[in-house]
């Protein structure tokens, strides 16, 4: 098969000299969501094993010459990528300043929602303040507002309540290819034994002084407060 | 130990105990995520099986905690009340004697609370490994994605000039970023700033520096309505031509630097009013009696140079 790569400085090459992978390519550069397999091969008319074959081909391309670039399987679908150890030179032509990070409420209603959509039985907000122990109705509400959960339907019980699913969104902000791309409940349990997550990450404040009165507890409650509630550095 | 707490009858001692742990007073409520999260935290902390954890000392650490707690959103503290509740009544009948085994096997009284401890956690889990995923994934970019509709990456601006909409869009991130610093009011300002005020603090802030950069302009510690006012007065400069509102390149800081209206060596006062807009040269022109012209003379309030 030609290389088009080589044409480059030659006359404009013909649509059926350029290869299925270079076509892919072509597909994904412009695409600025997720493509199928199937949209690709519908697109292109040609088989999907053969499209899937041409994905391969061109992540082989990329990896054989350092390429910056990458495809990545992300929510459902296939998008081309910059490699993840470009992030600090994009951000700074982006004039990126900061990303914003989801407060631990949010990614614990997110996994409740996420595990219960993927299980085919979503869950209401009552199950979700079940399980978390207390009310998420604000959390609830922000998250639909930022788009990684919608409502799909009424659960048919009394009082019908709202079930809620995760979106395309939320694949896409995670970077997971479907849902199923979670691990199951035994894997969370023996992550949670390998890793030992700290419960709740330690201050980055100072340590108040172990002879100080209870009355720097009061003191230390605001600067806490202050503090930003996303950057807890994982410590321990 | 646990014995000596229960006798003393709850709070006084466990205080004690967390008194001298210098982490206790870096951990209060509010950084935990609700009661089962406390209740993790207390299981760890006393170094307890989940499955087999001892109520009584669990329980008390867990009062402890309420009674020093600050204010909590009232939907936030009933989720930690009424684990209390079900806490102390697991405490009780965990202190009854146990009656003589029956026929039938007699179920733990704990084992409903273990079994949301259990699937909490597990949530837990879930929620840290989504984190990293996520951090993982805003390493990337991706086609066409860089823009405020971007799914992983917010506080991106991508027009082209500093329309205003990107003043709101910048507006909105000083706000985010001064609703991260929870800091109760200690008082309640009433009507601190009018928007001839802030404008004029902008201006007096230009004289000094020539150039703002829109950071600059906000104070982020300063309370929404003050922010609000600040964006108004900042629009208004803007209308009236006394300042510019520039963005070199998209993504570049939005800077504030004088415009055709503004001129140094007029007090704010004067260049915002609309006479003084016709008047090459305002400081020239002596105390006339004429009503506006005096009004704008007398008012120079503000420490500047007046050649």
């Amino acid at each position: 098969m030609n290389d088009p790569q080589t044409q480059s400085t030659r006359p404009e090459p013909a649509v059926q000299d350029i290869s299925p992978a270079s076509l892919i390519e072509a597909c994904l550069f412009v695409s600025d969501s997720p493509l199928t397999d199937r949209r690709l091969a519908e697109v292109l008319s040609r088989p999907l094993s053969e499209v899937r074959a041409a994905i391969e081909e061109l992540r082989q391309r990329y990896a054989e010459r350092s390429s910056a670039l990458d495809i990545v399987e992300i929510a459902g679908g296939y998008r081309l990528a910059t490699r993840p150890s470009l992030e600090q030179i994009l951000a700074r032509l982006f004039g990126i300043r900061r990303v914003q990070r989801l407060s631990r409420a949010a990614l614990e209603v997110l996994s409740i929602m996420a595990y219960r959509h993927s299980s085919g039985d979503p869950a209401t907000a009552q199950d979700v303040e079940q399980i978390r122990g207390v009310d998420s109705y604000a959390v609830i509400k922000g998250l639909m507002e930022q788009d990684f959960i919608r409502q799909a339907g009424r659960k048919e019980v009394p009082g019908a309540p709202l079930l809620y699913v995760t979106t395309q969104r939320f694949l896409e902000y995670f970077g997971l290819k479907n849902l199923e791309d979670l691990p199951d409940e035994t894997e969370l349990d023996s992550l949670f034994k390998e890793s030992a997550q700290p419960i709740i990450e330690s201050s980055p404040l100072p340590a108040a002084d172990p002879a100080a009165p209870v009355a720097v507890a009061a003191d230390q409650t605001e600067s806490i407060a202050a503090a930003d509630p996303s950057v807890r550095p994982p410590q321990e | 130990m646990d014995e000596m707490r229960m006798a003393d009858g709850g709070g006084g001692a466990p205080l004690a105990t967390l008194e001298a742990d210098p982490d206790a007073f870096t951990v209060l409520l509010e950084r935990f995520s609700g009661p089962l999260d406390l209740l993790l935290f207390l299981i760890k902390k006393n170094q307890m099986d989940i499955r087999n954890l001892a109520v009584a000392p669990i329980t008390d650490q867990y009062m402890s905690y309420m009674e020093r707690r600050k204010e909590l959103n009232l939907d936030v503290v009933g989720g930690y009340i009424a684990m209390a509740s079900e806490l102390l009544q697991l405490k009780s009948r965990m202190l009854l004697p146990v009656p003589p085994p029956t026929d039938q096997p007699e179920q733990d009284p704990r084992k409903s609370l273990v079994d949301r401890l259990l699937l909490y956690r597990r949530v837990q889990t879930a929620g840290g490994i989504l984190r990293e995923r996520a951090a993982e994934a805003a390493r990337r970019f991706y086609p066409g994605t860089v823009d405020l509709s971007a799914p992983y990456r917010k506080g991106v601006i991508l027009l082209q000039e500093a329309t205003l909409y990107t003043l709101l869009a910048e507006y909105r991130i000083v706000l985010d970023a001064s609703r991260g610093r929870k800091r109760p009011p200690e008082e309640i300002a009433i009507d601190t700033g009018r928007v001839e005020e802030r404008a004029k603090d902008i201006l007096n802030r230009l004289r000094e520096r020539s150039e703002l950069v829109f950071d600059d302009v906000y104070f982020v510690a300063a309370p929404r309505i003050e922010l609000l006012v600040l964006l108004l007065a900042l629009l208004e400069l803007t209308r009236l031509h006394i300042v510019h509102v520039l963005q070199e390149r998209p993504f570049s800081a939005i800077t504030v630097v004088p415009g055709e209206r503004y001129h140094p060596d007029t007090s704010p006062e004067a260049m915002m009013s609309a006479e003084q807009i016709y008047e090459s040269e305002p400081e020239s022109a002596p105390a006339v009696p004429a009503p506006q012209e005096g009004a704008v003379d007398e008012r120079p309030t503000d420490p500047v140079d007046p050649t």
